[in-house]
């Protein structure tokens, strides 16, 4: 599959998160964990630091998870992709406590929305606001 | 277990420029970074030609191969930077005290210069480029108030520091700054209420709790304690200087073993009483690092000045300002107040405490600690005395 995102990679891309991006074209969210101890390594890195492997495989996770932190952007604060203000930035824990945090710009209402908070997932096909990128977005349940 | 750095070296200079609103100095940085440079030669009585070290930390650009030529240096010995960002601030003061302790320099200069003017260097310009991937930009995180915004929701709301405590640190910043002709909120001191009613670029942090970068320039000056003895100034003595960071969490997880969030500072700040022989009651004015107002809080805490239990209560400007605060903090104006340029004056206005001139002093100062960059990735922090705390 031609992905959009390889065609729009810049400066700021993570050497090891191209799966992320595929998985999100494909409308599955995956993340990175050992191949061989099974730990979870987000975000991606080199080499497992508990059983020294150096091999990472991609794995579905739910698309649901715990507001872990917000921030409400109430001006252009230079981020590259183009995200009218105010906008809010979730990172949410998935997979339950110490689980990967995931990035991603909250949709619909922000009654609710604290630390704790419950999420669902969704994801916005790439577009030339996000880079040529695809986007993981949350919404409060 | 006193390490053998504890003593082996003072600082006998310094050399600052006057704050700058960014992009308004006359000067460019490196030119800036040389008047400040002869400035602490001469505060200490040495001559600027015998600097031969130069270190600093971060993104710093303006070392020895810039600068050794139009200063006249003799000979550089030593040349060394401290990782990553604002945390390496307090320990390129144990850089320079480890290289004059191991015979490797005589008189070595901490360097810190910036001027937007001709110039890539802004931090945060560069902490983005560091560790702001595509995981975050595509998702429209660009700026480091964001990032401390996102952890500034988590320290209040699920760790539970109060609003009250973070304005505390704010107000005290700008208390102590109002009262220092030299800072760049000179005669401005900030109220409750203008800081509650302020605009804020990234919630749920406020328009005040975030530092704003200046253009300035300070340095430092470090010598042997013997040669300290002979020169011109009351020397700042190096009790402790460590950096590091605890290992084992991923990459983004700044979290204590109770789960709450840490800015790194736990065992760097352990093995800073381990080494100095002092403990955090003793500590009698300490300049904390405030890229973001609730990032220092955890610096307080993470130092053992309180605890998580006792935090909201410990945390008031009457607590935190001199002169008879609990502990006064950023007794400059700090990196709120004073002026940013990425924790340089809270290292100088650490050394002014120990001298006893400091535009907010702390009467009879004697330990009197500066910290690094609390959330960066490397953070340090140094423990200062007078000749009767060795």
């Amino acid at each position: 599959m031609d992905y959009s995102f390889r065609r729009h990679r810049g400066a700021d891309a993570h050497v090891l998160g191209d799966e992320f991006w595929e998985g999100l074209e494909d409308g599955v969210l995956r993340v990175s964990r050992c191949a061989s101890c099974k730990r979870s390594i987000w975000e991606p890195d080199y080499r497992c630091g508990e059983c020294g492997g150096w091999d990472l495989e991609w794995v579905e996770v739910p698309s649901q998870g715990t507001v872990y932190a917000w921030s409400r952007a109430t001006q252009d604060l230079g981020a590259a992709a183009r995200w009218k203000p105010p906008y809010v930035t979730v990172q949410v824990e998935v997979g339950g406590p110490g689980g990967p945090k995931l990035t991603g710009v909250l949709r619909g209402p922000e009654a609710g929305l604290r630390v704790g908070a419950e999420v669902s997932g969704s994801i916005d096909p790439p577009s030339e606001a996000t880079l040529g990128y695809p986007a993981l977005r949350w919404a409060l349940v | 277990m006193v390490s053998s750095l504890r003593g082996a070296a003072a600082v006998v200079g310094i050399g600052q420029l006057p704050w700058y609103k960014r992009g308004t100095s006359p000067d460019d940085e490196t030119k800036m970074a040389m008047k400040a440079t002869i400035l602490a030669a001469e505060d200490a009585g040495v001559d600027v030609r015998d600097i031969d070290g130069f270190v600093s930390w971060g993104s710093e650009k303006n070392g020895a191969h810039n600068m050794m030529r139009g200063l006249g240096t003799r000979e550089v010995r030593y040349a060394a930077l401290v990782w990553t960002h604002g945390g390496g601030s307090a320990g390129a003061i144990g850089l320079a005290a480890t290289a004059i302790a191991t015979g490797q320099a005589n008189y070595v200069a901490v360097v810190r210069a910036m001027a937007e003017k001709g110039a890539d260097t802004r931090l945060r310009v560069v902490v983005a480029q560091g560790f702001g991937t595509a995981f975050g930009s595509v998702h429209g995180m660009g700026s480091p108030a964001q990032g401390f915004s996102m952890r500034a929701s988590r320290i209040m709301e699920h760790d539970g520091l109060s609003p009250d405590a973070v304005w505390a640190l704010v107000g005290a910043s700008y208390l102590h700054g109002s009262r220092n002709p030299d800072a760049y909120a000179y005669k401005n001191d900030l109220d409750r209420g203008a800081y509650d009613k302020s605009r804020s670029p990234a919630e749920p942090l406020h328009l005040f709790d975030n530092s704003r970068e200046n253009d300035g320039a300070v340095v430092l000056l470090l010598t042997s304690a013997e040669r300290a003895k002979d020169l011109r100034q009351k020397p700042a003595y190096v009790l402790s200087s460590p950096m590091g960071r605890l290992g084992g969490a991923e990459f983004h997880d700044r979290v204590d073993p109770e789960g709450r969030t840490t800015s790194g500072f736990r065992p760097v700040a352990e093995r800073c009483w381990r080494e100095s022989g002092y403990t955090p009651g003793d500590v009698d004015v300490a300049q904390i690092y405030t890229n973001a107002s609730t990032s220092a809080a955890l610096a307080l805490i993470d130092h053992g000045f309180c605890t998580w239990a006792d935090v909201n209560e410990f945390m008031t400007i009457e607590n935190l300002t001199a002169p008879g605060g609990r502990l006064p903090i950023n007794t400059a104006g700090g990196d709120l107040a004073e002026g940013f340029l990425h924790g340089a004056g809270n290292n100088a206005e650490a050394v002014r405490q120990i001298r006893g001139t400091s535009p907010n002093q702390v009467p009879d100062a004697r330990l009197s600690l500066t910290c690094g960059g609390p959330s960066d990735m490397i953070v340090s922090t140094t423990l200062l005395g007078s000749e009767e705390t060795l």
